[in-house]
């Protein structure tokens, strides 16, 4: 076999243990930063593993309201999560699979999940759990065009409408740079949105009135709430490649490459927590105008790459 | 009801699946509208959309899995959904589908223009109030219906012009002749 080729295969390999593997590690990274910040020691980074584990034992309670579609959620979350990572480049070296168009596949992948997610949550019959599920789609609907209008300007920049060729586009940036200032940033704010994280919901808030995400997922418990957690890490982690992506050296080679990936994604997760440590989440009729600004942004780099 | 539902989910998943069997009937559709041929690119050919098909495989075999293994858990005792403490909720309470897009239609009320009546509630011990909320739909409520039913009534005036008459009518059409015959001379 050529060296290109296992070269290849190492390489997809390597991409397929990262997606399976390193998402707990992200919200470990996140608390550890906000508690360092606190002036606390915090859980162990690793903390997420465990109580993987420890749920993958547990007795889980299904409410007797609930039906088979209760469990689509979290298993769909984490389904579409591991596909999804199939699609996005870690960094500058091209993704398992790609091709022209993946870029709208990617974001109706997530997309699903979050159907799938909010068909588990009315499944309840629980009111609240009808609040979340209602307060996420309207809020989805509010990132969603941010992130296509960062797609559009990355797909005019680079000429193709592939994840593999947009983020990790090996070419000159010309007169890409400003904009992509502004498509990060709004990619930001969607990130924050997407994941749930301060300014838009507060991940460890457990006041159902003021939930999003995590009123979504007050029932589950034992293997379905393992996978809801891990689905969520797995988003952080996939939206967090393509947040980096584009910064990443360019042609650093590939050891380099995924020590600059793994590195970036550190990075992005202590600014995560250092975030979350320093300011609280908005009001909830602030968050439409902050997810607003994100489309702004981007249609600002937009509009740049048109003129 | 839920038979019909359920035809309409199965062919939006069968196309989201197999998007390649609906892509020659859409350009032809294109064709269709456009009045000629090949004005568009296929839309295969902009997409590779087998692609679909191929990650749907490994989505699914993941998502059985993922599914045995999520309803092999050990099961406790079947308890109600979670009420934050209060454990009598009815019917009257349920969240119902305009609860749920509140958030939106409240968002695009300059759009949508909802339709609300009473609900406030003031000072203490306060009667009973009603409350009703209700979107109309923006294109046929607010415009289509009200459009046409305006054009009715405008053209309601012209009945006259059908007086029952086979020679009125066929005046009519002689009229009409003459005056393109006039416009074609002129």
């Amino acid at each position: 076999m050529p060296e290109s080729h296992l070269v290849h295969i190492s390489h997809v390999l390597l991409h397929l243990l990262t997606a399976l593997l390193l998402p707990p590690l992200i919200p470990g990274l996140i608390n550890k930063v906000k508690a360092l910040m606190a002036g606390r020691s915090g859980p162990p980074v690793l903390q997420l593993y465990y109580d993987l584990a420890k749920l993958s034992r547990k007795q889980a309670v299904f409410s007797r309201t609930t039906t088979w579609v209760f469990l689509m959620g979290p298993v769909g979350t984490v389904a579409v999560g591991l596909v999804a990572a199939m699609l996005v480049p870690f960094g500058h070296l091209h993704a398992p699979c790609g091709f022209q168009g993946d870029v709208i596949l990617f974001a109706y992948l997530f997309g699903l999940a979050r159907f799938l997610t909010v068909l588990s949550a009315l499944d309840t019959g629980s009111s609240f759990e009808g609040m979340g599920a209602a307060r996420e789609v309207t809020f989805a609907a509010l990132a969603e065009p941010a992130l296509f209008l960062g797609f559009a300007a990355l797909a005019k920049s680079t000429g193709s409408l592939s994840l593999s060729t947009m983020l990790a586009h090996t070419g000159p940036l010309f007169r890409f740079s400003g904009p992509l200032v502004l498509v990060l940033a709004g990619w930001a704010i969607v990130y924050m949105a997407e994941n749930s994280r301060i300014p838009v919901d507060d991940p460890n808030t457990h006041l159902e009135l003021t939930m999003i995400h995590e009123v979504m997922v007050l029932d589950h418990s034992g293997r379905p709430f393992a996978l809801v957690l891990y689905g969520a890490s797995l988003k952080l982690l996939v939206l967090g490649a393509l947040l980096v992506g584009p910064i990443l050296p360019r042609n650093a080679g590939p050891l380099l490459d995924w020590l600059a990936f793994y590195l970036a994604l550190g990075v992005l997760a202590a600014g995560v927590g250092f975030a979350e440590s320093i300011m609280a989440r908005f009001r909830m009729t602030k968050v439409p105008q902050f997810l607003v600004a994100g489309v702004l942004a981007t249609a600002f780099a937009f509009l740049l790459m048109l003129v | 009801m839920l038979a019909a539902m359920g035809i309409l989910s199965l062919a939006c998943a069968g196309i989201g699946l197999v998007p390649v069997l609906m892509a020659k009937p859409l350009d032809r559709v294109v064709s269709t509208l456009s009045g000629t041929e090949q004005v568009l690119p296929s839309l295969d050919n902009l997409v590779n959309l087998s692609w679909l098909t191929v990650l749907a495989i490994p989505l699914l075999v993941v998502g059985f899995i993922l599914w045995k293994w999520a309803a092999a858990t050990p099961r406790g005792k079947e308890q109600p959904t979670w009420g934050c403490g209060y454990l009598a909720p009815n019917a009257r309470m349920q969240y119902t589908a305009s609860s749920f897009a509140d958030g939106l239609v409240q968002g695009m009320g300059w759009v949508l223009w909802p339709k609300i009546q009473g609900g406030r509630v003031r000072g203490f011990f306060p009667f009973p109030r009603r409350f009703q909320s209700h979107v109309p739909d923006p294109v046929l409520d607010r415009v289509a219906d009200p459009g046409l039913n305006g054009a009715a009534f405008l053209l309601s005036g012209l009945r006259f012009l059908q007086a029952g008459h086979m020679s009125i009518y066929l005046m009519y059409i002689l009229l009409t002749l003459l005056v393109l015959l006039i416009w074609m001379v002129v």
